[in-house]
């Protein structure tokens, strides 16, 4: 044969490569019958930062106002969850809820110091929205021992030290304290290096809650520091008006710095005219989770004909129709989904995470601009966020 | 049959589940695919942070071509029609290497596909190369044909058959023994040369003193007589490809559907519990999750054959992986990345940097793979998506104390920026908008592998693709229950979980209809 390749002996070669399921076999027949493990240590490592569920427990409740309540958490161990996950300051976790014949999820920001939940203790914040829903049921419902779902932490708020200054600017209004309580915690208990100037915006001092909290931690670390801008009353040592550029600028570092925003949409459609005219790289921009859209029908973007419509919503999982929903063109289909009971799966409800993921496979739906986070091919496939889609059509929904 | 029966269930979609699934339902059985996540693809994904898409793992895929019928992979597709679907996008040249050579001189060579190409190439680096590289590439052509009809063998090695693989495939045969290095050795490739060729190692994570050269030298010679391609929209995009030919032969997927048991009855695999305590019945399993996790979790121990505990400790695991995605707030040129793909080590010596690779300290290693170089759309213009990937060869991770991980993560990142800054000469640390970690530890969260492998069973010499292959056959000793994807016989990888995604529903195809006949027989 032309070119033939002789790697040892022509015969070696070949008695090599006959006895390759014998040596194999050979040493398959040598191994131990020992028990196979189960459980491995990276595994573990994984399971104990990011569990599926989390078992929890309402420990203590302290009243802040009439309308917020301060929720100390503890792991439920009856339950099967031994111990808290650790996260990262500005993470959040989604508590899962039955309300009447409604399967409800809300997204909680954590504001207690990560050192906390090592002692077995989160502290979330539930302030009583006006309209609210799952809020009024908490405010309502919770006391000591409460039973509670919920998942691991999660979200992409936190401060990366590869990517951020060392010099955070937060600027937030009382819905967007609990991710700047957290750090500001970590910041005290000295397991978060950084320098936070926080600007709290809100209408009055009386809105501005956990401000007594914020006080003390900045009185006790120099790497702390919040400014107060109320809009609707002058307040001794405090900014009146709202957050603008030149405030920021006045507060912010000389150096770079990177500019975190965490509140309602309120906040943010005030303050991202201010911050576009600080020039700051994107990457100095950070932005805490959306939540759901107040007023869709006043998007820019909101297709005008289809105000004050309502669709039906068919909804499949496992290939079975599970039931039909009808849902107002204002309101997402996991609103609607939930108010049925049907427990569809969410967890950021800000169209980020894509937890929500679901097909549709009739009809269709409007996405606001800036909120559509799916993956290239899911938008090509006729997948969607319920989080953040609201009916434009009758449709039929495919859920996991 | 009642609803909730199935001819065939797969449990996991990642894409050698999705390939079995979609293979079997195209034979016209009723199957059913299972899967943990919410969407398909496995270690084949994608996520989105920022004006960012990362795809979660792909580098490059091997053996497909542009060009309908051309590589393992390309076929595979054009079988189940979903080539055309995907739009790919070529990936330009086959990698850079910045390493040390064992004489001590420093490596940073750029080589191209084409085989001719690449010979031409190595001779400029490593004059005098050149003869042996062309007798190398023959071989690798040679072999091609070989492995063709091998991988598409039944795995059953009689005498018979061995003697008529030899006369057919004599090359093929007396190289399949040995490892990467011998062969070279044997065919008097330069040290140097050896070095260069050896770049695309840490693919299959094993040093060249252990890996096979059939193995080897069969994705190399793909990669430059057919080039590579990605998926212009991302590994999610060949996911959702498969998932959709799934759909469109009457098979189901369903997701967010944790299998926790598997269900033999008298010896035969019958069904599985889902973690919800749903039972669905079914007389076929293949899957795609580890044997070690279905033999030691999922399965009741009188379930589990001595044989198979025995193969199971016998065995070791593959590299864990790390990777470190980056969106950049600059364009490549703007940064000066021109290369698509590049190796960075400490040492050209496999073996030795193998070693190195042991802990978190001592490793330095790294594949970067820049996407707009291919791709100049895959971001935001003025922009760049850049992914560093490490593989450990050691469970160095589970060391790591929670409370200490996140701190760990940064630690690793900084590492691997401050190690493709220093192997390139292109500063990109102060342009991070976007920045993700994945460890271990994120790997064994979202796939479920033992300590965080991303591949498979460690192909030691004993263990490589050649033996998994020829004792494929007596490797199943779990009736109606089959394994595929990256603990497969073909190892880990796309093409390779896509490999032996078709064969494992070929090989249940097989099964039924034995089980059929003897049936009949009674």
């Amino acid at each position: 044969m032309k070119n033939k390749v002789i790697v040892r002996s022509s015969f070696k070669d070949i008695r090599n490569f006959t006895s390759i399921p014998e040596t194999r076999k050979g040493i398959i027949a040598e191994a131990p019958e020992t028990p196979l493990i189960a459980n491995y240590a990276v595994n573990s490592v994984a399971n104990f930062l990011h569990p599926p569920t989390q078992y929890l427990k309402v420990k203590q409740v302290a009243e802040i106002t009439r309308d917020v309540r301060a929720y100390i958490l503890e792991p439920d161990t009856t339950h099967g969850t031994a111990k808290l996950a650790y996260f990262r300051p500005g993470q959040s976790i989604s508590i899962t809820m039955k309300i009447g014949s409604a399967v409800v999820s809300r997204p909680y920001t954590l504001c207690s110091s990560p050192l906390r939940s090592i002692d077995d203790e989160y502290v979330i914040i539930v302030k009583k929205k006006p309209d609210g829903f799952a809020s009024h049921y908490i405010l309502n419902n919770w006391r000591k021992g409460t039973e509670i779902t919920a998942s691991s932490p999660f979200g992409t708020f936190y401060y990366q030290p590869l990517r951020d200054s060392k010099n955070i600017v937060g600027v937030c209004d009382n819905q967007g304290i609990s991710a700047f309580l957290s750090m500001a915690e970590a910041i005290a208990d000295e397991s978060f290096k950084i320098d936070l100037t926080l600007i709290y915006s809100a209408r009055k001092q009386s809105e501005a809650i956990m401000a007594e909290r914020l006080d003390e931690l900045a009185e006790n670390s120099p790497n702390f520091r919040v400014i107060y801008v109320f809009s609707d009353e002058h307040v001794f040592k405090c900014e009146r008006g709202f957050v603008t550029k030149s405030l920021i600028e006045k507060y912010a570092p000389g150096s770079k710095y990177s500019l975190f925003a965490c509140g309602s949409q309120t906040l943010y459609n005030r303050i991202l005219p201010q911050i576009a005219e600080l020039k700051l790289e994107n990457k100095f921009i950070r932005f805490g989770l959306n939540g759901q859209i107040e007023n869709p029908a006043g998007l820019p973007d909101f297709p005008k004909d289809a105000a004050d419509k309502t669709f039906l919503c068919k909804v499949m999982r496992n290939g079975k129709l599970i039931g039909t929903v009808a849902c107002a063109s204002t309101e997402t289909l996991l609103v609607a989904l939930e108010r049925e009971g049907i427990e569809a799966p969410s967890l950021c409800r800000s169209g980020d995470c894509g937890f929500c993921r679901a097909k549709l496979i009739k009809g269709h739906v409007f996405i606001p601009n800036g909120i559509d986070s799916r993956r290239l091919a899911d938008s090509s496939y006729g997948i969607i966020h319920p989080c953040c889609s609201y009916p434009m059509s009758d449709m039929t929904l495919v859920i996991n | 049959m009642s609803d909730n029966n199935y001819d065939i269930i797969v449990i996991g979609a990642g894409c050698g589940g999705l390939t079995a699934a979609v293979c079997a339902a195209k034979e016209g059985k009723k199957v059913l695919l299972l899967e943990r996540h919410n969407a398909p693809g496995g270690f084949t994904s994608s996520f989105v942070r920022g004006r960012f898409e990362f795809d979660v793992s792909l580098h490059q895929l091997c053996g497909f071509s542009k060009e309908a019928g051309l590589g393992e992979l390309r076929r595979i597709f054009d079988s189940i029609g979903i080539s055309e679907k995907i739009s790919w996008t070529d990936v330009p040249d086959a990698f850079r290497l910045v390493s040390k050579s064992s004489d001590g001189t420093k490596i940073d060579v750029t080589m191209p596909f084409g085989v001719e190409n690449f010979i031409n190439a190595m001779e400029t680096y490593v004059p005098g190369s050149k003869k042996s590289m062309e007798k190398l590439f023959n071989l690798a052509e040679y072999i091609e044909k070989a492995t063709t009809y091998f991988s598409e063998s039944d795995g059953q090695y009689n005498l018979r058959e061995i003697r008529r693989i030899m006369k057919e495939h004599g090359n093929f045969v007396r190289t399949a023994p040995y490892s990467v290095n011998e062969v070279l050795n044997a065919l008097g490739v330069p040290q140097k040369a050896q070095e260069i060729f050896n770049a695309y190692w840490m693919y299959l994570g094993v040093d060249c003193d252990r890996l096979s050269f059939t193995h080897y030298v069969s994705m190399v010679h793909s990669y430059l007589k057919y080039g590579s391609v990605v998926p212009t929209f991302r590994s999610h995009a060949l996911s959702m490809a498969l998932a959709g030919a799934l759909e469109d032969h009457d098979g189901e997927i369903r997701y967010n559907s944790h299998v926790s048991r598997i269900l033999f009855k008298d010896g035969h695999a019958s069904g599985v519990i889902l973690k919800n305590g749903e039972r669905i019945e079914c007389n076929h399993i293949i899957c795609t999750c580890s044997p070690t996790t279905a033999y030691s979790k999922m399965m009741k121990k009188s379930d589990v054959p001595v044989s198979a505990v025995k193969r199971t400790n016998a065995r070791t695991y593959g590299a864990r992986g790390a990777c470190v995605y980056l969106g950049l707030n600059r364009s490549p040129k703007d940064l000066g990345i021109k290369d698509y793909s590049v190796f960075i080590t400490d040492s050209a010596d496999t073996a030795y940097q193998f070693t190195l690779m042991k802990s978190i300290d001592s490793n330095n290693a790294q594949a970067a793979v820049c996407l707009n170089i291919a791709n100049p759309d895959c971001s935001p213009a003025g922009t760049t998506v850049l992914c560093l990937t490490t593989l450990y060869t050691d469970n160095c991770w589970a060391d790591v104390s929670p409370e200490n991980y996140f701190e760990e993560k940064d630690m690793l990142a900084a590492r691997l920026i401050a190690n493709y800054e220093q192997a390139t000469g292109i500063t990109i640390h102060n342009n991070i908008e976007e920045l993700e970690v994945a460890t271990p530890v994120t790997f064994a969260r979202y796939t479920n592998t033992p300590q965080g492998t991303i591949y498979g069973y460690f192909g030691d010499d004993w263990d490589g693709i050649v033996p998994r292959i020829m004792t494929e056959a007596t490797d199943c000793d779990t009736k109606g229950l089959r394994f595929c994807g990256g603990w497969g016989a073909q190892l880990s990888g796309v093409s390779s979980s896509v490999a032996s995604g078709r064969n494992a529903a070929f090989a249940t195809l097989g099964d039924i209809e034995e089980e059929r006949s003897e049936n009949n027989e009674k």
